[in-house]
């Protein structure tokens, strides 16, 4: 392309001095300079286009980190799928203990054990640290257990099972874990959608902040523009330092919406493992990755650089020099 | 070196600024041209520096059919050119150095190439000590003169200026004319547009003469001057 260009041009006659390779690196380590200059001269003026590109990107983002932990959470509960058969009032402790070894032969099982009423208040009790109130209770209300785990993970197999148990006349209630697991699942369903739709919602709110963004830079820069024209300033020439501002403003929103996720992360962190404690899960927000973190800086710098490119190119086309 | 053939150009809005205009100018030469208010003198200066393309007729330059050149054409043709213009057009946020580099930063010269050709444009014009000023700082000749170093960095073929004594007094509008005429002795081709006959008629070049868009003949000034 470069080289046809060159081509054209000697047959024509026009004298060109060509950026060659050492030129073209000298040139764009001097807007890098220039570029990183001014935002450190005028750090307010661009902090503030971060700033909205960061929560433009954060926001789905978040509920991005959001949906990951429920599928995270939906699959630890999946695998520690459980039925808990709560017994009649009127079965004793040693009936009880040897229906649940009963059930433990089964081949569909891999383990059930008893609970009698007073293990499940004591239990209660630990997970939730509400010995006190539980003790000023006169009678315990939480009838006896058997904990089932069954063999197959699998939702039919656990449902399978989960009838048939509860149809022992032993039974009172039975409850299946698998429907937090279902439940977990459409709301990831939910929210996967929402992220989507979010998403392209605020993606187009970046380009178009940066377009109008680029559309005022070049605004203040007309005379510039102008003046750089007249003395044989290339079309790429003039839009190079706009396209080095695009992707500043890329990475740092970027990087300020790493930084938010971040933080709210943090804030969440405690109250999230404090509750999953007690549930008895050892489950931690899982925070973004560095490729995830990365994507999004990389998704931030490529929205904005095609913003700069599109907004710029078209600005520069009307704002031809006009000077005598 | 500047050919124009029955060059018109009519605005929008149908104003004809120049009709069908034919002129030579030979490379090495230089000129004035001058006209009343409004008689077309910018409009030929921007045909030439493909500012405005001509409605009809032809205008070639080096060599150089602008007709037809394609726009992305025009910046490597400009380089070749150099242009004074009457309100200097200089980046108020920039300093002298700044303003000087600009054509060689342009086409990507080398940093040491364009200190030393910088340093040598603004000595030409007696600014050297100047170079750290922001334009502000500058009187309006002084202005007029870094526009001057400005238009002859890049070493162009063609040197054209309008009005470049525009708001000077008589002796910095001699001292500037001068200055353009050394460009010329070193082989620059000049073109000016000034409407100052008093000082032109005292210069020995060629004068193209504008009325109403259409080129008299050059004696013209004679009648001018006397009348
Ligand atoms: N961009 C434009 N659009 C429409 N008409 C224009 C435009 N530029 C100039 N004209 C008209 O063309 C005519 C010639 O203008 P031009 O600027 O060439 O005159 P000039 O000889 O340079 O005058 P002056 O000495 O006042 O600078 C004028 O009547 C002007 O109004
Ligand atoms: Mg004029």
């Amino acid at each position: 392309m470069a080289k046809r260009n060159t081509n054209r041009l000697k047959k024509r006659g026009v004298r060109r001095r060509e950026f060659g390779g050492r030129t073209w690196l000298r040139h764009h380590r001097y807007l890098l300079r220039e570029s990183l200059g001014d935002i450190i001269r005028h750090p307010f003026a661009s902090a503030l286009t971060w700033l909205v590109i960061a929560v433009a990107l954060a926001l789905p983002a978040l509920l991005y980190v959001t949906q990951k932990n429920l599928d995270q959470l939906a699959g630890q509960w999946q695998e520690g799928a459980q039925v808990s058969l709560f017994l009649e009032d009127r079965v004793s402790v040693s009936d009880g203990e040897n229906l649940s070894r009963d059930l433990q032969r089964r081949p569909e099982v891999r383990d059930a054990w008893y609970l009698s009423r007073e293990d499940a208040l004591d239990e209660f009790a630990a997970w939730m640290d509400m010995a006190p109130v539980l003790s000023s209770l006169d009678n315990n209300p939480l009838p006896a257990t058997i904990i089932v785990i069954p063999v197959s993970q699998t939702r039919t197999d656990i449902e399978i099972l989960g009838e048939l148990l509860g149809s022992l006349p032993e039974v009172a209630d039975m409850q299946m874990d698998i429907e937090w697991v279902q439940r977990l699942e459409r709301i990831s369903e939910v929210l996967q959608r929402s992220l989507l739709a979010l998403s392209g919602v605020l993606g187009l709110t970046v380009v178009l902040v940066i377009g109008n963004t680029m559309r005022m830079a070049t605004e203040a820069r007309r005379d510039e523009i102008q003046v750089i024209k007249l003395v044989g300033a290339t079309q790429s020439f003039v839009r190079r330092p706009f396209l080095y501002m695009g992707v500043w403003y890329g990475l740092f929103g970027g990087l300020v919406a790493c930084g938010l996720i971040w933080a709210s992360l943090a804030l969440l962190s405690g109250p999230v493992s404090a509750l999953a404690d007690s549930y008895g899960t050892a489950l931690g927000l899982r925070p973004l990755t560095w490729t995830e973190g990365a994507t999004l800086v990389g998704v931030a710098i490529l929205l904005s650089v095609i913003s700069t490119w599109l907004t710029v190119s078209r600005r520069l086309a009307q704002i031809e020099p006009n000077p005598l | 070196m500047i050919i124009l053939d029955q060059t018109t150009k009519r605005y929008q809005g149908g104003h004809e600024a120049l009709r069908s205009v034919s002129l030579q100018v030979e490379k090495g030469e230089m000129v004035f041209l001058t006209g009343h208010s409004g008689a077309g003198k910018s409009t030929l200066l921007k045909l030439i520096t493909r500012i405005e393309v001509p409605t009809s007729g032809q205008i070639r330059v080096n060599g150089h059919l602008l007709n037809r050149m394609p726009k992305r054409q025009v910046p490597f043709y400009r380089r070749d050119i150099g242009m004074v213009f009457q309100n200097h057009q200089l980046l108020m946020d920039r300093t002298v150095f700044d303003n000087v580099a600009l054509p060689l930063r342009v086409s990507g010269a080398h940093p040491d190439d364009m200190q030393r050709r910088v340093r040598a444009a603004l000595d030409k014009v007696g600014l050297l000590k100047r170079e750290k000023y922001y334009p502000q700082m500058l009187s309006g000749g002084e202005q007029q003169r870094v526009g001057i170093a400005r238009a002859v960095v890049n070493r162009p073929t063609i040197l054209l200026a309008d009005e470049p004594t525009g708001n000077l007094d008589p002796l910095l509008s001699r001292e500037v004319m001068n200055l353009f005429a050394e460009f010329n002795r070193v082989g620059t081709t000049v073109m000016i547009a000034s409407h100052d006959l008093g000082l032109i008629a005292r210069m020995p070049y060629r004068v193209l003469t504008l009325r109403e868009g259409s080129l008299v003949r050059s004696s013209a000034i004679e009648g001018l001057r006397n009348g």
